[in-house]
């Protein structure tokens, strides 16, 4: 909502400078979006005198002129045909920023003569696009009267931000009405509302066809004719308004409509009263009806669109836009007015289907004063006779729906008990007052009458809410939120694991990134069959809800590579979404690793960063997250995303905690990358189920005194044998007793036979109560080769 | 009888030793099993008691010098050798180690960080919801109606749906609230961080960005409570402590009263200077529950009351860490996430331990 300070001064008497209304603006709850103060940015430009204006020596279409100024006599080149002796102009002087160009001014010499300062045109100083000769002004102006007074542009722009709720302050004097009731002075009386009799009947009526529960649509309209007007140019006050809050001016009778609109909030419309045939209808409109809107479009409208129409066609759209061709023209000699109400949702709706805003849209959308039939009449009326002439008819109007006066009840302890602050019934009372409100007051109850123009109003909360930001936000007292009540836990064991993954996985050298949780449906059907789509996406390529985050961080790959960034370690901990979700979702730590990650370094050893690489980073950051590694089991991935032969999901029980392994090469080509890439997934929330313990509970060490022991075996397995399941084997033959195995060495080859892998095992052997004799580790020895043999049919290497 | 030995003379021989071999021969010749102090000793028998004491306790007073001066000797030779050894050893320390990969806690996360441990030290504690939402936890019961011009200021990415056709991404953090209040019976205290969406898209709007709300539901909560708490926050956040705030009345549907909360800042060659200055930030908006929300909540409105807050993580990553392009957020630029990460030890708490 834009105005200028004058426009304001029309409705409010108040002796406060720009910067107070400014401030006060934002504080009461009107905040402000700019303000444009163009006697700052314009106060070098004064009105001057061409002394002289003689011929350039050597330029043909050049002249020399002496100037006076203000602050003394100079000498200006000017190219301009009028320039001339005797004229006066508007003069900028040396080291001036000129606003049409953006050039700061300096001295120069033009064709050998010198040049001090510039005569300018409109369009040198923005205001227009002429630019045929420099700007003359009328000789009463005097010498040094600055150029924003003379044109006017002395009256600052203010533009704020008005919510949604405040349909009132859509007009320059719901704006002054707050101001106010701020202090900030009076609210003037309202000119514009003077009842003026007509003095014929009007040859157009008002009709409606709405049903009686359809009524509310259209609550009422009402109109007047006007007979032989004169419809020219607008004044100059009115245009140079209309300009300053960035409308066109268009014609005195256009001009008036826009000019009401924002200055009362009240929308209206004019009609060409000789193009109308016959009474104007407001009715829904029929199938295929259109309508010549005045942005000349041809709208299609359904049948939900209220539409104005006379015996032949559509004129209008209800509350959006008039018609095109009984709209006022410069010709127009009888007009005919419309001042109707309509249901702000019918007409939101209209507006959407049609995607059409426009200002009357934008003030039904959010409610208009249900007054404003009859003053909005009169409003017209005084205006459209003022600079039109003619003659007007009496009134004519629907029955206009009457709209209840709503009351509520207020306890004024209220302010209290919700806003924190003390502020006496007096106060309150004059502060409702002051914005429009009927009071009647009993002790600490308030009777409270809702003007017609706050159609926002409907509740004790939202009258705390008019006293408080009127006394003022800033007087809200400070209290003490340390809240001394028991701690308590401050993330479920599901996040707690969300976030406590993040820095887990940052430690293990991944760098955490954050992208879309959307992406584009080609690459989501590479690695799911399973895709939520979004109706109205941004783009194809964020077009659907990610059912992996592996394409997205995938995405980093060829990304970087113009970098020379060839190698990378990245994760996100985000969610991702499948129509069998509970939720629709769940969230997952997603990691990638690629490249040589130790860099082209002479001493690292040349590989690229593979599966036992990221599955040791995934144990890790399992095991840091008190998951019990050893107990996981391993099984294939059922899905697109890994490398099949080279990949496995981990679950312990029935929840599958992760999947790690090499990507899927499909997948990567679709992506355009031509190597391996591996990855891991940790599904956060199954993990929630290890972070229940507190972090002080923590084990008794058992300081084992005897002698461990290891022993080695190495074993020809058939290849199909995996190694974890050895490894659980042999550990199953006695938890306590034996320690650790691992695997210290594979061996496929020419050596052995072609199915088969030989696989070296060390065991350590932790004696409970005392030293092993010879004899006990023998026994060890032979119940493990026992086991691995029959177990795995395989045969002991010796 | 007295030692065919002089200890002097001994202790030299051993001192003059050029190496290993030699010192193993004097060794041989003194402490062998036939050297001459075995034979020494074995001549013991033959002496009185008084002699055989004397004489024994001279000659393992010399086996014991004899002992140590061999020892020494040979560490010192041992010693001697290595330093020999290690002389032609020297490798170039210069060249450059394997630079293990650095990981690092993206911007949003750190930020989301430190909401969750001021928050957390005022007893809040922290809850989620899921993304894709009912249209009634996202819009109806926040008071937002449809084609309401509400529903305007947050354009809403809709999810195709076979089985219930009103499902949005949500445009706030805000159905949270919706969930809890549904689900627990106040008191309540939390903060949601989250994803929300919205389906804009320009230099400083995002598809996705990330949203803290905060809802505090009880019996006397009050403005003021909610502004205290609002500034106890962004001056513990932003590290600032004459923070220069305003705390203006706005608008939304879920609260009643409303407002909005700027900070202060300054601009200076292209720097960001947050708390102090002239022109303002909006940073959040907040206000007290709309009865409406409770009672669509069930939350008995006669009885109960509180407040409400939301802001923008991106903006508050952005103007606590200098970050001016909101897009490399986004973005998956490895320079750009090791410039702006942080160390995943760097907890940021008061302590900084």
């Amino acid at each position: 909502m834009k105005f200028t300070l004058n426009w304001l001064k029309d409705h409010l008497e108040t002796s406060k400078d720009l910067d107070t209304i400014v401030e006060t603006l934002t504080n009461i709850g009107l905040e402000i979006e700019s303000v444009e103060d163009k006697s700052k940015s314009f106060n070098d430009f004064t009105v001057a005198e061409v002394l002289k204006a003689e011929q350039h020596p050597d330029a043909d279409r050049l002249k020399v002129c002496i100037v006076k100024t203000i602050d003394g006599t100079f000498q200006v080149v000017c190219g301009a045909p009028n320039a001339r002796t005797g004229m006066k102009g508007i003069f900028a002087p040396e080291n001036s920023f000129i606003p049409g160009t953006g050039i700061k001014l300096k001295k120069s010499k033009i064709r050998g003569v010198e040049s001090c300062g510039m005569l300018v045109s409109e369009k040198e100083m923005g205001i227009s696009d002429e630019h045929d000769g420099i700007i003359e002004v009328d000789t009463k102006h005097k010498l040094g009267q600055k150029f924003i007074e003379v044109f006017n542009l002395d009256d600052p722009v203010i533009e704020i931000n008005i919510t949604p709720n405040r349909g009132d302050c859509l007009s320059v004097r719901g704006i002054a009405r707050d101001l106010a009731a701020a202090g900030l002075g009076s609210l003037k009386e309202n000119t514009l509302i003077k009842s003026i009799p007509g003095t014929f009947e009007s040859p157009i009526k008002w009709k409606k066809t709405f049903s009686d529960d359809e009524e509310y649509l259209c609550p009422g309209v009402a109109g007047r004719y006007f007979k032989n007007v004169t419809n020219k140019e607008s004044p100059v006050w009115l245009q140079q308004r209309l300009k300053a809050i960035g409308l066109r001016p268009i014609s005195a009778l256009v001009d008036i409509t826009n000019y009401i609109t924002y200055d009362l909030g009240r929308p209206l419309h004019v009609y060409d009263a000789d193009k109308i045939d016959g009474n104007l209808t407001m009715r829904f409109a029929r199938a295929n009806e259109t309508c010549l809107t005045l942005d000349e479009e041809k709208r299609e409208c359904n049948s939900d669109m209220i539409v104005i129409a006379d015996n032949q066609k559509l004129h209008g759209i209800g509350g959006v836009m008039g018609g095109l061709d009984s709209g006022c023209s410069l010709d127009t000699k009888n007009v005919f007015l419309e001042v109707a109400l309509f249901d702000a949702i019918s007409v939101t709706k209209t507006g959407r289907q049609l995607k059409l805003q426009s200002d009357a849209r934008y003030r039904f959308e959010r409610g208009l004063d249900s007054t404003s039939i009859e003053w909005g009449v009169d409003a017209a009326t005084k205006m459209i006779t003022e600079l039109c002439g003619g003659e007007v008819s009496h009134s004519v109007q629907t029955k206009v729906l009457e709209n209840k006066k709503s009351k509520i009840i207020f306890n004024t302890s209220k302010v209290k008990s919700i806003g924190g602050l003390e502020i006496k019934n007096e106060k309150q009372k004059s502060i409702l007052e002051s914005l429009g409100f009927n009071v009647i007051e009993n002790n600490d109850i308030f009777e409270i009458t809702i003007p017609s123009f706050r159609p926002d109003i409907e509740g004790e909360a939202d009258i705390v809410e008019e006293i408080l930001r009127i006394y003022g936000f800033d007087q809200i007292p400070l209290t003490n939120v340390i809240d001394k009540d028991n701690k308590k836990n401050i993330l479920n064991p599901e996040l707690k694991s969300f976030y406590k993954i993040k820095r887990i996985i940052a430690n293990q050298g991944y760098l955490e990134a954050v992208t879309w949780s959307f992406m584009g449906s080609k690459t989501a059907k590479v690695v799911s069959t399973d895709i939520i789509e979004i109706k109205n996406p941004i783009s194809s390529d964020l077009s659907v809800m990610r059912p992996s985050n592996i394409p997205n961080l995938l995405n980093a790959i060829n990304l970087n590579k113009s970098k020379v960034i060839n190698c990378g370690k990245l994760f996100e901990v985000g969610p991702i979404f499948a129509s069998t979700l509970e939720d629709k979702q769940t969230n997952v730590a997603t990691a990638i690793g690629y490249g040589h990650i130790h860099g082209e370094n002479w001493n690292s050893l040349n590989k690229d960063f593979d599966v036992f690489d990221i599955k040791s980073d995934l144990m890790q950051i399992l095991k840091s997250l008190n998951v019990p590694v050893d107990n996981l089991i391993y099984e294939n991935i059922k899905n697109n995303v890994f490398h099949p032969g080279k990949s496995s999901l981990l679950r312990i029980g029935k929840n599958i905690l992760a999947n790690f392994g090499e990507l899927n090469p499909i997948l990567l080509k679709s992506l355009d990358i031509g190597h391996s890439v591996v990855a891991f997934e940790i599904f956060t929330d199954t993990l929630a189920q290890f972070l229940t313990k507190k972090t002080s509970t923590i084990s008794a060490f058992d300081n084992n005194p005897f002698q461990m022991v290891e022993r080695d075996f190495a074993f020809l397995f058939p290849k199909s044998v995996k190694a974890n399941d050895i490894i659980s084997k042999i550990k199953k033959i006695d938890k306590k007793i034996i320690n650790k195995v691992t695997i210290f060495d594979v061996y496929e080859g020419k050596k052995i036979k072609s199915d088969f892998k030989s696989i070296a095992i060390r065991v350590l052997l932790q004696p409970l109560e005392k030293t092993f004799s010879d004899e006990d580790i023998e026994n060890i020895s032979n119940q493990i080769i026992d086991t691995v043999v029959t177990g795995f049919t395989a045969s002991l290497r010796k | 009888m007295s030692l065919s030995v002089d200890s002097v003379d001994i202790k030299k021989r051993i001192e003059d030793c050029k190496n290993l071999q030699e010192v193993e021969i004097i060794r041989l010749e003194y402490l062998g099993k036939k050297g001459l102090i075995s034979s020494e000793m074995k001549l013991l028998g033959k002496l009185s008691i008084n002699e055989r004491k004397l004489k024994g306790q001279e000659l393992n007073n010399l086996k014991t010098l004899v002992e140590e001066a061999i020892n020494i000797k040979k560490t010192k030779i041992e010693n001697s050798e290595i330093e020999k050894k290690l002389q032609n050893e020297s490798i170039d320390v210069t060249l450059p180690q394997v630079e293990t990969t650095r990981g690092k806690i993206h911007p949003i996360s750190q930020t989301i960080f430190s909401i969750i441990e001021i928050f957390g030290n005022l007893n809040y504690s922290v809850e989620s919801g899921p993304d894709i939402e009912s249209d009634f936890n996202n819009f109806s019961a926040l008071n937002i109606p449809p084609h309401h011009p509400a529903r305007e200021m947050q354009d809403t990415f809709y999810v195709k749906n076979i089985d219930d056709d009103d499902s949005v991404l949500r445009t706030h953090t805000s159905p949270v609230q919706v969930r809890t209040m549904l689900k627990t019976k106040p008191p309540i205290k939390i903060i949601v961080p989250g994803r929300t969406y919205r389906s804009d898209s320009d230099s400083t709007h995002t598809p996705m960005f990330h949203q803290v709300e905060g809802l505090v539901i009880n019996k006397d909560a009050t403005m003021a409570d909610l502004k205290s708490t609002l500034i106890a926050f962004l001056k513990e956040f932003f590290e600032i402590d004459n923070l220069k705030y305003r705390f203006r009345p706005s608008y939304f549907p879920f609260t009643e009263p409303s407002a909005e909360m700027d900070v202060a800042f300054t601009k200076k060659n292209n720097v960001l200077k947050i708390g102090e200055g002239d022109d303002w930030l909006e940073i959040l908006g907040c206000g007290m529950v709309n009865p409406k929300v409770l009672e669509n909540c069930n939350i008995d409105s006669s009885v109960y009351q509180g407040f409400a807050f939301g802001m923008g993580i991106e903006r508050l990553s952005m103007l606590k860490y200098g970050i001016t392009d909101m897009r490399g957020l986004f973005d998956l630029n490895i320079k750009w996430l090791e410039h702006y990460g942080f160390s995943p030890l760097d907890l940021r708490n008061r302590a900084e331990v």
